[in-house]
């Protein structure tokens, strides 16, 4: 079972082999949490998220058509924290006691994670949608071929869009760099 | 190629998805642009950050519900499947239900049937009744009649009830006894003959042999006696044998009739 690639296990488990998902889960569980907790800076709200993605990969799995499993599942992730902006207040996200984590490793004093916990801060300094294809692309290595197909977008404009997301990054964080170094 | 351009492909030479033309045009730029050799040193100082980021791990409960998620569904697809199977079932579900219809049905009808014949029954039963009680009035009333006719029609009729009551029988055995006319007491005595399974019936029948002075009636209840073997009459034909006064026909009557009884 660990040779079957995703999509081959996801045709047994459509085919009512259930047991299968648990190779799935067991591949994907730690993307998705983490893909979660970039876009919503909350853990307990990631690990709700996460366990509704596998629900959802588990009750629609009839609706899986050939297309590559991980576009799939990342889509069905993204959705999910898409709802969960709509619901939240963007400012009390955007607000740095509201990152949870960042102030935690703010109580650490070391180097590479302050450096951390500046990438942070540049990284909700941008908007939605490119800081969700700076976590796909750059935390969760996607391919471009996969971000288009996840955010229903071509491979030319996803590239664009990540040229420019990583210049405002970039742009956001040696700002702030230099504004502390002040 | 000016800063610009190279601004737009500094990433994928980053990530080394350039073409080999490309990528030297990039690489020749960089080493003689400022500008641009800090723009991808930075480049390269935040992607090995964005590389430090390490994964979160969640804690062990988000396995064990997507567990419990994992059964849940497992049991809503057997049941899902169970389902499937259900189209025979459901076939074998209508047959019963048609067959306990027509179960019901038969039932209803038998039962109904079976209540009509009890009424019915009830009825003609009620009807009985009445027919004797009204026969047994017009018979105790006719019994008292002055003519002998209509005392004669009255035991004709209390023969017919199937089971006289006792003041019937009562009236039988006193016309029996008591009437002045021998034809009525001949009737009356035929009429008790019938009901000689009751003991009072056969008690009278045997004292009105004893008292009984026409030969007639002494030869119908001799006739009667024997018929239903009555053997408490045996000493009571001895004595009408013995007795001077009764007449030689009557005693030949007793000697034949003796013969059976005994």
């Amino acid at each position: 079972m660990e040779n079957l690639t995703d999509e081959e296990l996801m045709g047994l488990i459509v085919g009512g082999n259930l047991d299968m998902m648990r190779h799935l889960f067991q591949r994907y569980n730690i993307k998705i949490y983490n893909f979660c907790i970039q876009m919503t800076k909350d853990k307990d709200l990631s690990k709700d998220i996460t366990q509704e993605v596998f629900y959802k990969v588990l009750k629609h799995r009839e609706t899986y058509r050939q297309n590559k499993f991980s576009s799939w599942i990342y889509a069905i992730a993204r959705n999910l924290c898409k709802d969960y902006y709509k619901i939240s207040n963007k400012t009390k996200r955007l607000d740095d006691k509201g990152l949870k984590y960042t102030s935690e490793i703010n109580e650490t004093r070391s180097e590479p994670l302050a450096n951390i916990r500046q990438l942070n801060i540049a990284l909700n300094q941008l908007n939605d949608s490119d800081r969700e294809l700076i976590v796909m692309g750059k935390y969760q290595g996607l391919k471009y071929h996969e971000i288009a197909e996840i955010t229903n977008s071509t491979l030319g404009a996803v590239k664009t869009k990540m040229h420019r997301a990583m210049h405002k990054l970039k742009d956001y964080y040696f700002l702030k760099t230099k504004h502390h170094e002040l | 190629m000016n800063c610009k351009e190279i601004k737009h492909l500094i990433t994928d030479y980053h990530d080394n998805n350039l073409d080999q033309t490309t990528k030297i045009l990039v690489e020749e730029h960089i080493e003689n642009c400022l500008t641009c050799t800090q723009i991808y040193q930075e480049f390269i100082h935040l992607i090995d950050i964005i590389n430090q980021v390490q994964e979160e791990l969640p804690d062990k409960d988000l396995e064990l519900n997507f567990e419990n998620i994992l059964a849940k569904e497992k049991l809503a697809f057997k049941t899902s499947k169970s389902t499937v199977l259900k189209p025979k079932s459901k076939v074998l579900r209508s047959m019963l239900q048609v067959a306990a219809t027509i179960l019901l049905m038969i039932s209803c009808y038998l039962l109904g049937n079976y209540k009509d014949n009890v009424s019915k029954a009830k009825e003609i039963a009620t009807l009985k009744q009445e027919k004797t009680e009204m026969q047994t009035i017009a018979t105790l009333s006719l019994m008292e009649n002055e003519s002998a006719s209509k005392r004669l029609q009255a035991v004709s009729y209390a023969k017919a009830i199937t089971k006289p009551d006792s003041k019937i029988l009562k009236v039988l055995i006193i016309k029996m006894n008591n009437d002045k006319y021998t034809n009525v007491r001949l009737a009356a005595a035929n009429a008790l003959a019938k009901f000689a399974e009751n003991t009072k019936v056969r008690q009278a029948l045997v004292k009105a042999l004893e008292t009984e002075e026409n030969a007639n009636m002494q030869i119908e209840l001799i006739q009667i006696l024997v018929d239903i073997e009555e053997k408490r009459a045996i000493p009571t034909m001895k004595k009408l044998l013995q007795n001077t006064e009764t007449p030689t026909y009557v005693k030949d009557q007793i000697n034949s009739e003796l013969k059976q009884i005994i």
